[in-house]
């Protein structure tokens, strides 16, 4: 039962951290900055390793978020000199990909790194690797880390959410407000690499992507419907509503103790709203 | 090697299009997409037989693309969200029917890993032949249909006004691409073939403003890069061709960047120069000329 509540805790930590910036990369068009930081950090952790030479998770979990900003400070290079978004996105990430993969190749025989636990993930061990400070046992690792990434994620936000709001919606606004535009979007970058990094120990880097985006677009069809206010307003809806609906999908789905299924509870949730936002609109229209 | 030359050249010629109808990530989603689609040919089938696994894997990124399509039609959600959703939905679904076959028939299952990340050497000439004549194929299509090709991805409007049938064509495109990233995912692996569709192009794209030279030359791009990847890789012993590939395809990329004419980096500084220099040249002509001016009056 003891084990059953700290897997139940992580995912509930993941998803929570995931969905409050997914809301701000969905608004700003780039949900899939979360897929290239998480393919990205690869040969961060390999780099990290090979200088650290042990497994212990702080030295990885520095190189990958090194990494992380790198790839993010990259893509915004390429964009700012003419290249469109996506064709950005995917150039720089598929680049430091390979290179992760090359590098596992050539120290293959001194690495002892799964390839598949990185991308993949299983949340199932999480309970097993426990922190230790002295003799005294603190309980898992991840959730630890986790929960420091939501504290800090939540923090900055909270701080800085106007800023963060007027950035998203109007850029333009924001410069002549005298808002450094630039700085925050390295900002939330920086949350999102660090967040991406410390959840897909547990839950798997492509699964990560799933949760930056698919949490935050149920809060976009939730409420977008219902309230036709303007953008804000619905904007303000979507962060409350969805970190705690999210963390509720959570309790639901791993009670069924199926940790690969845990992204399909979702999904027929999210059929659901997409069907009630589209009967909502033509109900309106008519 | 001909085989990653032949694949290099189809899915840069086919790139350029995803690329100008910005949907490069595309390829990406499609080949994570091909994931479930393999799993459920091994499950039916039983077998390790590569026809099945492309024709399963095929079958799974079609139904993707239908996706996407009908979700960014018909819902609120914009087309990058709807990439990433689909991308982990399907994903996730492939993850856990690998883990089901990996928990029931251990031993057997083994092939379908490296089936995923993809190695060129482990090719048999039986694949081979397939690669080839699928690119093959692929780069005949295009030739055939470059011209609606190019009206749908310029302006698809004035396409459906002259009487084109346009979201076939977009379903045909859509459905080229699927079969690139399908053929390519065993040479070259999952998340590599989608380097393989955007690389060629965005570097192609520095160098031209007509379409008709930027595929040739993404396709070249691309074969090149394919050609390299596979030389160094039996040269070095022990380094994956795929990875090999993209990072070559990537240098192409960054001296596109930097020396392409008009649009590189280095002509662009230097026609800033230029302009700068001139404009100081007409504001010192004018205050020449206000001065003058000033001291007749």
């Amino acid at each position: 039962m003891m084990i059953d509540m700290w897997i139940l805790l992580t995912g509930a930590l993941v998803a929570t951290s995931c969905a409050i910036l997914g809301c701000f990369l969905i608004l700003r068009r780039m949900a899939m900055v979360g897929d290239a930081i998480s393919h990205a950090v690869l040969p961060g952790i390999v780099i990290a390793f090979l200088i650290a030479g042990t497994r212990d998770s702080l030295p990885m979990l520095l190189g990958a978020s090194v990494i992380g900003m790198v790839t993010v400070f990259l893509i915004q290079c390429f964009k700012n000199s003419g290249v469109p978004t996506d064709a950005s996105i995917g150039v720089v990430f598929t680049a430091l990909f390979s290179i992760g993969v090359i590098l596992v190749s050539l120290y293959a025989s001194q690495v002892d790194l799964d390839l598949d636990c990185v991308l993949f993930g299983e949340i199932g061990l999480v309970p097993f690797d426990r922190l230790w400070i002295g003799e005294t046992d603190f309980g898992p690792k991840a959730v630890w880390g986790l929960g420091i990434t939501l504290l800090v994620v939540m923090g900055i936000l909270s701080l800085f959410y106007k800023h963060f709001k007027i950035c998203s919606f109007d850029p333009g606004l924001a410069v002549s407000l005298g808002i450094p535009v630039a700085l925050f979007h390295y900002l939330l970058m920086g949350l999102v690499s660090m967040t991406t990094v410390a959840s897909f120990e547990s839950v798997g880097a492509i699964l990560v992507v799933g949760m930056l985006g698919r949490t935050s677009c149920h809060g976009l069809l939730a409420d977008g419907s219902v309230k036709h206010y303007d953008h804000i307003e619905r904007f303000d809806w979507n962060l409350e509503q969805y970190t705690w609906v999210w963390g509720f999908l959570y309790f639901g789905c791993f009670h069924c103790r199926v940790y690969g299924l845990c992204s399909w509870y979702p999904i027929c949730d999210h059929f659901r709203l997409v069907s009630q936002a589209w009967a909502d609109e033509t109900l309106l229209a008519s | 090697m001909l085989a990653t030359l032949l694949l290099g050249l189809g899915s840069g010629v086919l790139g350029c299009f995803a690329y100008l109808r910005k949907q490069s990530l595309m390829g990406d989603v499609l080949s994570h997409a091909a994931l479930p689609g393999i799993c459920i040919a091994f499950m039916l089938t039983g077998v390790k037989s590569i026809p099945l696994f492309l024709l399963g894997a095929l079958i799974s990124s079609f139904l993707a693309t239908i996706v996407i399509h009908v979700v960014t039609r018909y819902s609120r959600i914009k087309e990058d969200t709807t990439l990433a959703l689909v991308l982990s939905v399907f994903f996730s679904v492939g993850i856990v029917l690998l883990t089901q076959i990996q928990h029931y028939r251990s031993g057997n299952a083994s092939g379908l890993d490296s089936f995923l990340f993809g190695q060129a050497a482990a090719m048999v000439m039986k694949d081979v032949y397939v690669t080839m004549g699928m690119s093959a194929g692929l780069i005949f299509a295009c030739a055939l249909l470059f011209k609606e090709f190019k009206l749908i991805s310029f302006d698809a409007s004035f396409a459906r006004g002259i009487g084109l049938p346009v979201s076939l064509l977009e379903q045909l495109l859509m459905f080229l691409i699927v079969v690139a990233v399908v053929v390519g995912v065993q040479a070259v692996g999952v998340v590599l073939m989608a380097a393989m569709l955007i690389t060629p192009a965005v570097a192609a794209r520095y160098w031209t403003d007509r379409l008709g030279v930027m595929v040739i030359l993404s396709g070249m791009f691309g074969a090149l890069s394919g050609i390299i990847g596979t030389l160094v890789s039996t040269t070095v012993n022990g380094l994956p061709s795929g990875p090999l590939t993209v990072l070559s395809a990537t240098l192409m990329f960054v001296v596109s960047l930097l020396v392409g004419p008009k649009r590189g980096l280095i002509s662009r500084m230097a026609i800033r120069r230029k302009a700068r220099s001139r404009l100081r040249e007409e504001i010192g002509k004018s205050t020449q000329v206000s001065m003058r001016e000033g001291s007749m009056s």
